[in-house]
């Protein structure tokens, strides 16, 4: 039996050692200078030579939280918000909580005036937490039922004890699921980087809707040609061309869109 | 005879010669005249001549019969028709001849110019019949003339042969036979009804086919007069526009229900006979009732090619208005300080398609920031009259010196030139102030030996310079590390730091979760395990047996066939192996138990020597085997 615990603790640690994400480093020296190019450019007011620095960097060396960050404030100075609450949602993805990106963003929006309606109840309570920390809680949940049934082989525990433990295990791990599932809609969310009105119908000409503004999030639906069925945060929908949109997540639909 | 009854005779002769007087007059006046005049029957038309806006009257007499009935003949609904109106009697007694006269007045209406000729009429009374000659007349065009209404003269009724298509018909007035997708187009539908019949509208015209779409008519028609092909109308007319949605080819025509209600003649047979006072038409219109006909109007079909909007020439800000716009701007107020917002009022006037319709965008610069604008429409109560769409737009100076609010453009396309059109705005000066943005920072000299510039030295002009001034105030600053980047962005839940976790959390929850399964099981079937432990140690028993079986040392064997022996039973027994003897295998298991025998020969071994050969042995194992087993 102890043999057998010890293995189950040694593999877990061996896991916890694998699942380091693939990561290489941004701070190459000649990235590093060219970054700090970027950042003297957007001191200076030159806000476009900042967004081409930092875009390039981007396409070269890939995502990082302070990077899209960076990029994300110059497109607020420039004015473009959809570019900016794109970049300022992906950085967030890459560093959830951080309290500059949250702050920034939301600044971003209060200006553009992008409001959205009311969350409601069950939103605000998975808004409570982070996702990693709902991901964290739901390990800690199913850590909390496995010592418990290892500790019930060793030790005779009694049936309050076990039924306590049991329960708030659970509700802990169904509680940071549900969490999980609700914020998860966010990551499948796509950005309005340009106005664009919303049609009725899938196809040039047809009647409009209303207008999409810059920076609104939307979540897509159905595909038809060039044109993409989405859904508002404020409840509205209808078909509008593709190229107004971007993804919040770009790795999994880069080729996607470039095929459209 | 005496004076008293003279007076009573003549008295009495008196009475009867009275009586007698009354009852001849009596007989006289309501005893038929079988001997009375023949029947006679004549009919006046007046006037002979008049037009289709007029009519004339019809008066036939007939004398000679108290009593007589009418019988109009069939005409032509499309030219002319007999109406009747009214019936009156006379009685004369001249010179103690008695006549009686009824007369028959009729209307005639004609509506179609022309000359004809009214057939006899029948008149039956005092069991004869007699007719009318026929009567001529002519009948002249309207004197209103003309027709109202714009749009496309409405078509002739169709087939002459149809009763109902020159009662009543459909008209769509359309400018032109062919648009663009997208376009609204004014139209005017008109609904004719032949003058004089009633009809009941059961709704409203609707449009069938392909490509079109009309408005629904909620407004209520305008009634007037016209006259097609000769006949004079009853129409209805209504505004409405027509939506383009569909290139090709289309075929489309409008239909509406009605109700004709044709009157219908009721009886002249009265309970009392031919009498005045019930066979007048008064009766009929109050008592008689209509008959309702359904009726489908209908336009000629009209074929309409819808094209698409050509590509060529199509201005970038094109968003799909077309018809014909203006467009003005203005902005309030246009003297603001830095980061003060400005009111930007763009004004589209003019017709077309409203809901296309978009603002004008606000050119590129890095001197605005612009907000999204909002809209306001007013409709035209027709496609054909103006509308306006104002759109208000917030626009804020970014920097002290801007001179100007840039000049916009508002695309649309033009169906009656064919073109694409663009119209300008006029720049409009403003004045922004407020600080002057910092001058770039100047290079410094790099002269060997020469001074830093001084401050009496003239300044060179400071080029044009990005305003310092944040767009967005407040944002905090910027991050000098730009962190560990990854080629995706993956959601954590799809990272291998979570699910390998959660993973081996599971597989070790199943595994536990079994174990305690297993125990409960075990706890809950005490003598399975003692069964199964049993069953171990006794194969570890025979296990020990074999190997000193192997050895060959008799006794050796025969003492682990004891101690197995022993062991096995003393777990079944419940006792100590030591305490088991032979006594006890023979009280328990009986003499004949093979088991007694090799258990004796163990004990006998142990004091003896006794040896044994190797096939005895493994005789002896397989006996111990089989007995224990089946213990």
């Amino acid at each position: 039996m102890n043999r057998h615990i010890a293995l189950l603790v040694l593999s877990l640690l061996a896991a916890l050692g694998i699942c380091l994400p693939g990561v290489h480093p941004l701070g190459a020296e000649e990235s590093g200078s060219r970054f700090h190019a970027a950042n003297t450019a957007y001191s200076l007011g030159d806000f476009t030579t900042a967004i081409a620095i930092y875009e390039e960097l981007t396409a070269e060396r890939g995502y990082s939280p302070g990077l899209l960050y960076n990029l994300a404030g110059s497109y607020a100075q420039a004015g473009l918000v959809g570019k900016a609450v794109l970049n300022y949602e992906r950085a967030a993805k890459l560093a959830p909580g951080n309290a500059d990106i949250m702050g920034n963003l939301n600044l971003v929006r209060e200006t553009a005036g992008l409001f959205a309606t009311e969350p409601r109840v069950i939103d605000r309570l998975a808004q409570l937490l982070p996702m990693h920390l709902w991901l964290l809680a739901v390990i800690l949940g199913l850590a909390g039922l496995t010592g418990l049934l290892l500790a019930g082989l060793w030790m005779r525990l009694l049936p309050r004890t076990v039924i306590t433990i049991c329960c708030l295990s659970l509700a802990l791990t169904l509680t940071a699921a549900l969490a999980v599932i609700r914020q998860q809609q966010e990551w499948q969310g796509w950005v309005v980087v340009s106005q664009t009105p919303l049609f009725i119908s899938p196809f040039d000409g047809a009647g409009a809707a209303g207008t999409l503004q810059e920076g609104r999030l939307v979540v897509p639906g159905k595909r038809h040609g060039a044109f993409l069925f989405v859904e508002d945060d404020t409840g509205r929908s209808g078909w509008v061309r593709q190229t107004a949109l971007e993804p919040i997540i770009p790795s999994a639909t880069k080729e996607e869109n470039n095929s459209l | 005879m005496s004076h008293p009854a003279r007076q009573h005779t003549i008295r009495a002769a008196g009475r009867h010669a009275l009586a007698l007087l009354a009852i001849m007059v009596l007989v006289n006046v309501f005893a038929p005249r079988g001997t009375a005049a023949e029947l006679d029957v004549s009919a006046t038309l007046t006037p002979e001549s008049f037009s289709t806006d007029e009519g004339a009257r019809l008066t036939i007499t007939v004398s000679g019969s108290r009593s007589a009935e009418l019988n109009l003949p069939e005409t032509d609904p499309a030219d002319y028709e007999i109406i009747q109106r009214g019936r009156s009697s006379q009685i004369h007694i001249v010179n103690g001849e008695f006549s009686a006269a009824i007369t028959f007045t009729c209307l005639v209406r004609a509506y179609r110019p022309g000359q004809y000729t009214l057939p006899p009429i029948t008149v039956s009374g005092n069991g004869e019949t007699q007719t009318t000659p026929p009567l001529q007349f002519v009948v002249t065009g309207s004197r209103q003339g003309g027709e109202s209404g714009i749009g496309a003269a409405p078509q002739q009724p169709a087939d002459p042969e149809s009763g109902q298509d020159r009662i009543a018909f459909l008209a769509l007035g359309l400018d032109r036979r062919e648009g663009y997708v997208g376009e609204i187009l004014p139209v005017q539908v008109k609904a004719y009804f032949r003058k004089g019949l009633r009809a009941s509208l059961n709704g409203a015209p609707t449009l069938t086919g392909d490509g079109l779409i009309m408005d629904q008519l909620t407004d209520k028609p305008v009634q007037t007069e016209e006259v097609v092909g000769g006949s004079r109308y009853t129409v209805l007319t209504w505004q409405t526009s027509l939506s383009n949605i569909k290139e090709g080819v289309h075929r489309v025509q409008l239909g509406l229900d009605a109700t004709l209600l044709i009157p219908e003649r009721r009886s002249s047979r009265s309970f009392f006979g031919q009498s005045p006072f019930f066979d007048d038409d008064f009766f009929d219109s109050v008592f008689g009732g209509y008959r309702e006909k359904p009726l489908t109007a209908r336009s000629e079909p009209i074929e309409f090619t819808s094209l698409p909007l050509p590509d060529e020439g199509r201005p970038a800000g094109f968003a799909g208005a077309i018809g014909d716009f203006n467009l003005q701007v203005s902005a309030t107020p246009i003297e603001a300080e830095v980061g003060e917002p400005l009111t930007l009022t763009m004004t589209i006037t003019g017709n077309g398609n409203f809901d296309r319709v978009q603002a004008p965008l606000f050119p590129e610069s890095a001197g605005w920031k612009t907000y999204s604008p909002s809209s306001d429409t007013t409709a035209p109560a027709t496609a054909s009259q103006e509308g306006s769409k104002v759109f208000e737009q917030a626009i804020v100076a970014r920097s002290a010196g801007i001179a100007e609010i840039p000049a916009l453009s508002f695309s649309y396309f033009d169906p009656v030139a064919k073109r694409y059109v663009s119209r300008e705005s006029m720049p409009i000066p403003v004045t922004i102030k407020g600080p002057v943005p910092a001058t770039a920072p100047q290079t410094s000299a790099r002269q060997t030996g020469q001074a830093a510039p001084t401050a009496a030295a003239p300044q060179a002009q400071p080029a044009p310079q990005l305003a310092l001034t944040p767009a967005i105030p407040g944002l905090a600053p910027l991050h000098l590390n730009p962190g560990k980047g990854v080629s995706t962005i993956t959601p954590v839940y799809y990272r291998p730091v979570f699910l390998v976790p959660v993973a081996l959390l599971l597989l070790a929850l199943a595994a536990l979760s079994a174990l305690h399964l297993l125990r409960r099981h075990r706890l809950a079937h005490p003598e399975r395990e003692e069964a199964r432990r049993r069953e171990l140690m006794l194969q570890e028993a025979f296990a020990g047996m074999e190997g000193t079986l192997a050895t060959g040392d008799s006794r050796a064997f025969l003492a682990g066939c004891r101690t197995t022996i022993q062991g096995h039973l003393a777990r079944l027994w419940n006792c100590r192996a030591e305490a088991i003897t032979r006594a006890d295998l023979l009280e328990r298991l009986g003499r004949d138990n093979p088991l007694v025998d090799i258990f004796t020969a163990a004990e006998q071994s142990a004091y003896s020597g006794v040896r044994l050969d190797q096939p005895t042995m493994r005789s002896y194992a397989t006996t111990v085997k089989a007995e224990l087993e089946k213990l």
